[in-house]
């Protein structure tokens, strides 16, 4: 049933409306100064800008595996082997060392290695080590999981707060590992890399 | 409105709810924990994943490249995923931990079923809706990877329920409430505008006065207006067009005008070869907002000649044909605990024929219908009808899944009572038999 009170909108409700269009008024001109804020050109370009540029890692072709660059991608790729292969990239300080944490996001696609929990062909790691007066003071890894077969890239995160260890720079590592005691023939793609000191 | 006779009680229903819910908690657990970090289809969910990651660390929208904002999705994901993943992170456990808080928003839309079900039928009947919202291996398998299906699904369930409420009991709070959905709803689809036309067609039905509904239907406009503010002075700067809405459907329009009866001749590969010759060139071939924009108006260009080279068909395909083709489909994105996709189908088609025993059973058995019945029934028939200008996915389907649930749920709670006369009577004959 339609109830009175639809009938005639009391003075209490009209005080009520009236306070949330003016509360939400107010916000929508926040919000529409915090848009015009981000899409100031020195905003965006340190939005646009803010990934590392790969080739600056310095990742050297090592043992088996070849690293190239194209298109601002950085391309890893290896034959089939034995034997565990790494390639680490080289020392690179920290801009904030003062801060706590460092956070790594990686954008990577390759060719398929793993469906859920079942491995195929190799595994892919890669490592972030804090460095501290050029000694690995900590260190931690991610797995990358490459679960697609149309080589599009996901998003994988490393976070590695400092836990009183003083470092001033860190190295990635990336590792390939043997599956069932073989790696297969293999590729990478890196599509992006960011590094944030938290 | 007289509850039917064959109902639960509320404690018998809260029981009930909590054995669903824990079930559908289970279910959706076991779903994720299949995948080491999470469901990724790396189709829209790897976009979402990244706009969530991307809003969390910079505030800006962005889809697959995190460097570029992006028109092709509204604020509603990056939004909901940024918040999850400042609770838990986007590394590999804290994925594990999204993935799951995001699927528990499946449960939540149970938990609409159950009150829209009680508000338009019995608590039976919601109850039931519940069971179905939460144990469907569709929804289950939607829930568990990042679609904006599932937030709007339950935002859609939510902002029906209290319209409706507002409508047949009115308080503000409970209207303020289902303007929030609505406008939640919108920041993930668009298809969201089709709620309030739904309620004013029941407005207008039961000839409530214009000048009692129109100062709460200006509160919507301005409450929606204000809120997306924001986001269309952002969509102006970024893709130059002042438009809450997404700039993403050239692809399907154009695919949409190769399904049916009577379409325009040529295959969607040759209208492909030709649209990407004509971005290289003219030079734009790597602008992919441009080329998908060209496809939709070339899809415009093929609607428009199928409409004068064969009306009928035309009409034929977009009023039956593809609304049909749509509403058959269930969104099954991933085999999820191993059930095959022809055991959702057919549950599907089982809830499809429920729901209409559900629509009609009322009538059939001549009893009065409940205040606001067909609303829903009128919110599905548009989001049918609507996208059907588009190639008729799955994916489209999976915002209907909730209201097909619903009548579905309808129809079992009509038809228990009548299961239960027939067995009631074949007792008493055999009784009579036997004396």
């Amino acid at each position: 049933m339609i109830r009175q009170g639809m009938d005639d909108v009391n003075r209490k409700e009209k005080i009520i409306s009236a306070l949330v269009v003016i509360g939400l008024l107010l916000l929508s001109l926040l919000g529409v100064d915090h848009v015009l804020k981000k899409d100031d050109p020195q905003s965006m370009e340190r939005f646009t800008n803010r990934m590392v540029k790969l080739e600056s890692l310095g990742l050297p072709s090592k043992g088996n595996i070849a690293v190239t660059y194209d298109q601002g991608f950085m391309k890893l790729a290896w034959p089939a082997m034995d034997t565990q292969v790494e390639t680490q990239s080289a020392i690179l300080p920290l801009e904030h060392p003062e801060n706590k944490t460092l956070q790594v996001d990686m954008g990577i696609g390759g060719r398929k290695n793993a469906n859920g929990y079942v491995r195929e062909g190799y595994q892919v790691w890669v490592e972030v080590r804090l460095i501290q007066n050029g000694i690995a003071v900590k260190s931690k890894r991610v797995e990358i999981l490459l679960e697609s077969e149309i080589t599009r890239s996901r998003l994988y995160s490393i976070r590695i707060p400092y836990d009183g260890a003083k470092p001033d720079a860190y190295q990635l590592r990336w590792i390939i590992l043997p599956v069932d005691g073989r790696i297969d023939q293999g590729d990478l793609v890196c599509e992006y890399l960011e590094v944030m000191e938290l | 409105m007289n509850r039917p006779p064959f109902d639960l009680t509320k404690k018998q229903a809260v029981w009930w709810l909590v054995v669903i819910f824990a079930l559908g908690f289970v279910l959706r657990v076991f779903a994720t924990y299949e995948w080491p970090m999470g469901i990724n289809h790396f189709s829209d969910d790897n976009g979402y994943l990244n706009s969530g990651a991307t809003f969390l660390k910079t505030g800006y929208v962005t889809y697959a490249k995190p460097n570029v904002p992006s028109g092709v999705l509204g604020p509603g994901m990056p939004i909901l995923l940024g918040m999850i993943f400042a609770v838990f992170g986007y590394q590999p456990e804290g994925l594990m931990a999204s993935h799951v808080a995001f699927a528990g928003i499946g449960l939540l839309t149970a938990l609409g079923l159950y009150l829209l079900g009680a508000l338009l039928h019995s608590r039976l009947a919601g109850v039931v809706a519940s069971a179905f919202g939460a144990l469907d291996f569709g929804l289950v398998s939607t829930n568990s990877a990042f679609y904006t299906e599932t937030p709007f699904m339950c935002l859609m369930v939510f902002g029906l329920y209290f319209f409706l409420k507002s409508v047949l009991d009115w308080r503000l709070g409970r209207y303020l409430a289902g303007v929030a959905c609505f406008c939640a709803a919108m920041a993930f689809k668009g298809l969201a505008l089709l709620l309030p036309p739904c309620i004013l067609a029941y407005l207008l039905y039961r000839r409530v006065k214009l000048s009692k509904w129109l100062p709460q239907a200006v509160l919507l406009v301005v409450i929606s207006a204000l809120v997306f503010l924001p986001w269309c002075v952002r969509n102006q700067q970024i893709i130059g067009v002042f438009t809450p809405f997404p700039t993403s459907q050239g692809d399907q329009k154009l695919l949409g005008t190769y399904v049916g009866v009577g379409y325009p001749d040529g295959t969607y590969e040759e209208a492909l070869e030709k649209l990407d010759a004509m971005a290289w060139e003219q030079g734009y071939q790597t602008d992919t907002i441009h080329r998908i924009k060209d496809r939709g108006e070339y899809g415009q260009e093929r609607l428009a000649q199928w409409i004068a080279q064969n009306p009928l068909g035309f009409l034929f395909t977009h009023l039956l044909y593809k609304p049909v083709s749509l509403l058959i489909l269930p969104f099954y994105p991933h085999k999820t605990l191993h059930v095959p996709l022809r055991l959702v189908n057919l549950c599907w088609w089982v809830l499809l024929v429920l729901a209409l025993w559900g629509v009609l059973s009322g009538k059939l058995t001549g009893k009065k219908s409940y205040p606001g019945f067909y609303v829903p029934l009128i919110l599905l028939a548009l989001s049918v009808w609507v996208p059907s200008l588009m190639v008729p996915l799955a994916r489209y389907n999976a915002a209907n899944m909730p209201f097909v649930m619903l009548y579905a749920a309808i129809g079992i709670a009509n038809g228990l009572p009548l299961i239960h006369r027939d067995k009631s009577r074949s007792l008493q004959e055999r009784m009579e038999k036997s004396t």
